[in-house]
This record gives structure tokens, sequence and C-alpha cells, in this order.
């Protein structure tokens, strides 16, 4: 949705009250203004890490209920009330994210349904603070008008918060992880860490839904806190459009108005929203939103000629912290590592020493361990012996994340680009890494967070013009031919400014004049003082080219180290790999 | 007799036109080559073939039969099959269940898929040892073996690889390319798409140059391979 049309819905939610003093309408408005509340946190969750919560409602209750409580029985004034409201859902939502995401998809879902049913129970049952089935009365209400205008303030402020958390790194990163897990952690960015804070902010804004349905109404009860009220978020959410900025007014709009024009169908109700959710899964995918904003956008054109690509190398890529004196020999140890999967050895004894700066070549027929040595290397498998060393310090066993934050990139043998963020933002995240920076920041798009924006955004465009990737910048990642998308991947790696680069295949699917580009940059990186670099990689004419070693696995087993020229020569590696002397 | 015939085929994603007005033919017992960069719309014509991509203009011919806008499904049952970059395969199901669904579209009898297994593993032996184990425990080497040989588990009439050698060790991609050129005499007609484009024109019989979702060059495959163009732009140091 453009200004415009921002404009617009801010205009109508002025002159609302003008137009109508009718109080149902304006109860309308604030049921929808709370559900739009609701939705534009669970869009953070759901939207942008991809996190499916069905548990809402119990959030929105503990608002609601603390809010309630503190009003009545403490006399304390609203915004106090408030403020206890959003707490406690953003503690007890952390709380629960630390323990529920530990699952992820559909487990993650069957955890929250568990939870709204367990508040929702509790609420019922705990009948000295809660009221029980009667729930709680007599709350200092406001006028609805007075409610009316909070609850739009309140609705404006967190879609604006939102908007800005997707255009920052914190963002980003949520996207990210929902993308590739895998890839985002190879960055640093700890997917763990992005989904409970994604969890907590969805929380918070449900609890703060709640309060102020507390001081709307005057009057709780469990029954508007049941799995059906986590179900009709969700399905707004959904209908409205997942991920997008106005996503979650138009989906609580129409969630909101819809029941209400077929009152005399109350009874069908659940059938209107099973209704609903197969039309937007049959003709709105990308919701309402995406129908109306997805249509005739102009894409950027595609299609760089391959002599487009050729372009020179630049060289004012910024290089790495420069080594320091007191470097050990070996950046990267390896040493007689092992692992076996389900009986079968796949790494046996295994010892690989990378120096600073060098790049060495792991080669080796298809099945002979070396992708499984990389995921050895950042962390994605655990050796059953031996040890991995980085400038001396031992890293076996640390997660992804952390192994990557030590100055390990790597790319992936299958191109794994964050198809829900730009060309630029991919390498954005890879700029920012780990440091994501103050979140209240990113909320609030503070000047501070908006300069270190264009920061990000400068480098990130630095490395795209090295790796030919700077036309397409603007672009969706999915939109990349396969060859660019390893362009990309190399690209978000380097933007890490790692000490050790791992390349799993790069090389592959690109034509051999693109294969020349990449040795020259690869060449180019060496000479500015770039990462040392380990290569798994079958075009023989690339490997002889670069490496200052190689060394040789078949079966698991390291068969040949040496300079490319001894490795060209030796008997075992040409039966076992080359077939004829490259 | 053509095996396939494609006039006039433009495809867009959106409003991003990827193919305009590509035409070409492949005769039957023919390897035709498609050779161009990363973005010259290689996947796409192979993808609007087998009925992925619908064009938005453009008639698609097999034999004497009109498969334009199928779904790929319809077109897969006509014996036109097409290995995907970037394997596909299926994960959680063993090598033998992934080789055995190649096979599903044909309906035949059971000895004659057997027999079909049988040869699919004479072609790539490193399967047989592996039958049973989850694809997705397959090297990416292997996994690509293992979409080449499901492939041919369809007992194409037409088939259609995307990048065959991609991830393979040398070795390989040598007995790579003397598998397709054994399909050939066992009569199977080939559209070949290969990053390798020095190698694969040394194989096919006629090549068509493919630059910015245009056919800007075809014929023979010998003249492509010596056109100081094609040299410059596709070849590069596989020639020296």
């Amino acid at each position: 949705m453009g200004r415009i049309g921002w404009a617009l819905v801010a205009a109508a939610a002025l002159a609302l009250p003008a137009l109508t003093a009718n109080t149902y309408y304006l109860y309308l408005a604030c049921s929808i203004g709370l559900l739009t509340i609701v939705t534009a946190g669970l869009n953070v969750l759901a939207g942008f890490t991809g996190q499916i919560s069905l548990g809402h409602a119990g959030f929105y209750a503990l608002g609601a209920y603390a809010a309630g409580l503190a009003a009545t029985r403490l006399a304390a004034p609203r915004w106090v009330a408030a403020v206890a409201a959003v707490l406690l859902a953003a503690l007890v939502g952390a709380a629960v994210a630390s323990a529920a995401l530990r699952v992820s998809g559909p487990y993650l879902a069957m955890v929250t349904i568990a939870f709204g049913i367990i508040v929702e129970h509790v609420l019922v049952e705990w009948v000295s603070v809660t009221g029980g089935p009667g729930g709680i009365f007599n709350i200092p209400k406001l006028s609805v008008v007075g409610s009316y205008w909070l609850i739009a303030a309140v609705a404006a402020v967190a879609l604006w918060l939102t908007a800005n958390l997707r255009s920052s790194a914190w963002g980003r990163a949520m996207l990210a992880v929902k993308s590739s897990e895998v890839a985002a952690e190879s960055l640093g960015v700890s997917a763990y860490v992005v989904r409970i804070t994604a969890f907590t902010i969805s929380a918070a804004l449900a609890g703060l839904a709640g309060a102020l349905f507390t001081f709307l109404n005057g009057y709780i009860s469990p029954d508007s806190f049941t799995l059906q009220t986590s179900i009709v978020f969700l399905l707004a959410l959904l209908f409205g459009g997942l991920g997008s900025l106005a996503g979650p007014l138009a989906g609580a709009a129409a969630l909101t108005v819809l029941p209400e024009l077929l009152t005399g169908l109350t009874d069908y109700r659940l059938i209107l929203y099973g209704a609903l959710l197969l039309i937007s899964i049959y003709w709105l995918p990308a919701g309402v939103v995406g129908a109306i904003v997805g249509r005739g956008r102009p894409r950027a054109a595609a299609a760089e000629s391959a002599a487009e690509s050729i372009a020179a190398v630049e060289p004012a890529a910024p290089g790495p912290d420069a080594p320091s004196a007191s470097e050990p020999a070996a950046l990267l140890g390896v040493e007689r590592i092992g692992v076996s999967f389900g009986g079968v050895v796949a790494l046996n004894d295994v010892t690989l020493s990378v120096p600073p700066r060098h790049i060495v070549a792991v080669i080796g027929p298809n099945g002979a361990g070396k992708t499984t040595l990389l995921n050895l290397i950042t962390g994605y498998y655990r050796p059953d012996s031996g040890a991995v060393r980085l400038g001396g310090e031992a890293i076996t066993g640390l997660p992804p994340y952390a192994i990557a934050r030590r100055g390990v990139a790597r790319t992936f043998q299958t191109a794994q680009p964050f198809d829900a963020l730009t060309v630029v933002e991919n390498v954005m995240v890879g700029v920012a890494g780990a440091r994501l920076s103050g979140l209240t920041g990113a909320l609030l798009g503070l000047p501070g967070t908006r300069r270190r924006e264009s920061e990000l955004r400068l480098r990130a465009q630095t490395w795209l013009r090295m790796l030919g990737l700077a036309a397409r910048a603007e672009e969706p990642a999915a939109s990349l031919p396969a060859g660019l998308r390893r362009s990309l991947e190399i690209a978000r790696a380097l933007a890490t400014r790692p000490r050790l680069l791992l390349l799993d295949e790069p090389a592959a699917g690109l034509s051999p004049t693109e294969i020349e580009t990449l040795d020259r940059r690869l060449t180019a990186l060496r000479q500015q003082d770039g990462p040392a670099i380990v290569m798994v990689e079958h075009h023989m004419e690339l490997v002889m080219a670069i490496s200052d070693r190689i060394s040789v696995l078949d079966y698991g087993r390291v068969i040949a180290t040496g300079s490319p020229a001894a490795v060209r020569e030796n008997p075992a590696v040409i039966e076992a790999y080359l077939g004829v002397p490259a | 007799m053509s095996a396939l015939t494609v006039a006039g085929l433009r495809v867009a994603y959106g409003a991003a036109t990827v193919l305009h007005d590509v035409s070409l033919e492949v005769r039957a017992g023919e390897i035709v080559s498609v050779v161009g960069g990363n973005g010259a719309g290689k996947t796409t014509l192979l993808k609007t073939v087998a009925g992925v991509l619908r064009p938005a203009a453009g008639r698609i011919t097999v034999g004497d039969e009109s498969i334009g806008g199928r779904p790929s499904w319809e077109v897969a049952r006509r014996g036109v099959v097409l290995v995907p970059e970037g394997r596909g395969i299926f994960g959680d199901q063993t090598v033998r269940d992934n080789l055995r669904l190649g096979a599903l579209a044909r309906r035949s009898a059971r000895e004659a898929v057997a027999r079909d297994l049988d040869r699919a593993l004479d072609h790539f032996p490193a399967l047989r040892e592996r039958l049973d184990r989850p694809a997705g425990s397959l090297s990416g080497g292997q996994q690509q073996m293992l979409a080449v040989a499901r492939g041919l588990m369809g007992a194409p009439r037409f088939l259609m690889l995307d990048e065959p050698s991609l991830g393979l060790a040398p070795i390989l991609v040598r007995e790579i390319f003397a598998v397709i050129a054994r399909l050939r005499a066992e009569g199977v007609t080939i559209l070949l798409v290969e990053q390798m484009a020095g190698q694969a024109l040394a194989l096919a019989d006629r090549a068509y140059v493919l630059e910015r979702g245009r056919v800007t060059l075809s014929g023979p495959a010998a003249e492509i391979r010596e056109n100081p163009a094609v040299v410059e732009a596709y070849l590069g140091i596989e020639r020296r």
C-alpha cells in the first residue's frame, strides 16, 4: 500500500467520529483497531519469521486480565495498568518462546494451542483472582469515543513499529531466518534468538490490545479468549496478507465487518471463517493486500548478458581487519577429525591445515565427504573424534552462528539466498551479521539506526559491485538465475568480512567464461588481503589455477595433499578422481 | 521427422518477459544443445516445454501433438521427460523408490520397470550400492546421478537435461557425457542445456545460442563451436 493508501486510511479514521455519533459503528471501528494491533504483532511472528501461533488469545487474555485486575483491585491509573499488561504478556511470551521455540513449524503451532487452552482454563478455575466463568466487571470504562481515539492511535503506532522493524537489521534477520535458517546461522545470526524476539514482540502487542479491550468494555470473561479467538487472529493475518505491512489492517477490517453483516447467521460463523480461509488459500495466496499491490507492479528488467557480468573486478571492497603479527601459522586446523552417520563412516582421520590468505582446494569423487568436511568446520555437524581449531582456538562443537561470529563464512552447494529479501538486503544481512544493534532503535526508527542502515546499504552495494550484481540490487533474490544466486551468496559471505571463507562448488552451473570471472575475483580478493579460502570444487582448470594447495578426499580419507602440480601427477588421484591427467 | 517443434514461444514471469519469440526444432534421434549465459532463459525454455511453466504465446509440438500449455504430468505421460536443474530428488525416500517413482507415469509392466531399473543402475553403479539408503543421505553429486537415472526410468522418447554435469567430479562428467551418447545410440532424442558448452557442443548434432531470451545463432554444433563470438563468450578456458 502506497503513501496515498495510508493517507486515505488515516483520513477516514480521523473523520469517522465526526461522521457518525452512532456508538455501534464506533464500537465496530474499535474492534477493527484491536484486531489490527494483535495481527500487526502476529505479522512479526508469522509474516517475518514464518512461525505460526494458535495461542495468541492467551496473551490477549493476559493483557486484559492484568489491566482489569490492576484497575480494580489496585485502583491503578489506566496507563499503569496498560504497561503492566504489556510487561506481563511480553514476559510470559519470552518464557513460552524460549521453551516452545526449540521446536518450529507445526510443532510450535501445537505448543501454542496448548498454551492458549491452559490460559483459558486458568481463567475459569482460578476463581479467587479471575472471578471464574463470570469474569471481572465494574472496571472503569472509557467512553466509546475516547476508546476509539486511543485504539486508533495505538493501532497506527503498532503498524508504524512493524514497518520500522521490517526495514531494520532485525527485520531482515527475521526474514532471513524464515527463508533459510541454515544460511542465516552461517552469517552469525542466531535463529533461536531472532524467533524469541519476534514471539515476544507479538505477545506484547497482543497484551496491549487485551488491555485496551478491557478499557473499552469494562467487563471481561473467559468467553472472549478461546481457541476460536486465536484462530480469528491468525485468519485475519492470512486473509489480509501475511508479511505485508497493510495486511493486518485489511484482514482486521474484513474479519470484523463480515461477521457483522451476516449477524443473522451467527451460528454459521465458523463456516464463514473456514470459507475465508479457503478463499485466501485458493485465490489470495498473498492476501487481499498482496492481490491489490501485486497487480501490474513492473519488475526490473531481467537477464544481465554474459558480457556485462564479466565487468572488471573493482578493488574498492573493504578488506578484512589486518591480521595481527602474533597470528599462528595455521588459521584453520582440522585435526584428525572423524564422523560417521548411522554406521557409515563419512570422514576418517582427516587433517587439514590452512594458513592465512591461502587458498586450499578440497577435491575428490562424489560422496567422498567434502561437503561433510565443510559442515563439520562450520558447526552443522559434530565430529565423533578430532578437533577443529581456528586461530588456535578450539571451535569443535560450537553452534554454526557462534563459529560464524569468529570469522568463518561459507556458501552452500545448492545456493541458499534469502528469497524473501531483495538482492541488496541479502548482502546487508551479511554486513550486519550478529550485530543487529538495539531492538528499540529498530522499532522506533531512531536516527542512529537509520544512519547505520544507510551505512549497511552502502557497504552492501560495494560487495554487489564486486560480484557484478549491482544492477540487480533492488530485485527480489528469488528472481535471480542459478549462477547469479551463487554470486549473491559469495557477496553475502564476504560481507561478513570473514577470516576464513568456505566455498562449496562455487563454479557449478557457471559457464567457462563466468568461471574465468570467478577466478579473477578470487585472485583479486587474495591480493587485497582477503580471507583464507577452502574451496570444494570439481572444475580442475579453476582449482589448478588458483589453489596454493590441494587436498584430495576419497571414501572419507585424505589420499593426497600437496601443490597443484604434485596432485595432478599423483597416480592415486588420477585413478580415483581425474580419470586422465588434468 | 521432428521430435519437438517450438514456434514463436514467449514466456513471462509477471511483467518480465524471459523468452521472446523463440523457435527451435529437435529432430528424432538428435542431440540438440542450447548454449547461453546465466539468465539467458535456458532453464525457462526447458520448464515450458515440460509444462511446468505456461507459455504466454507460441506453439510447442511433440511428434504431431500440440502440448503447449498442458500440465506437466500430462506432458510426462507422453514420454517427454525433464531432468531438472537442482536435482529435485525425494530426500526422504530410498534411492530405489525415487527410481520407481520415475516410472510412475508410464504405467508399464513390472518386468519392464525392473529391467529399466537395472539398466539405469548400469549407467550409474554408485547408485546400486546405495539402493536402500534415503536419497537425502547421498552426496550432492550422487543426487545429480540419481536425478538423471530417475529421468531414464520414465522411458523417455524425448529427454531434456538441465545441466546434468552440475557438481560432478571430472571422472563422472566424462561418464555422464558417455551416458548421453549411449542414450542417443538407443534412439532417445535429447535436448541438452549445459554450462560445459565445449563438451556439450562436441557431443551435440546441432545447437542454438540463447541470449537474453532470444535465439541469436543456430546451426550444426561443429560450426557453432568454431564461431568466434561463441568461443569468446561461452567457451573460454575450456578451449585453451
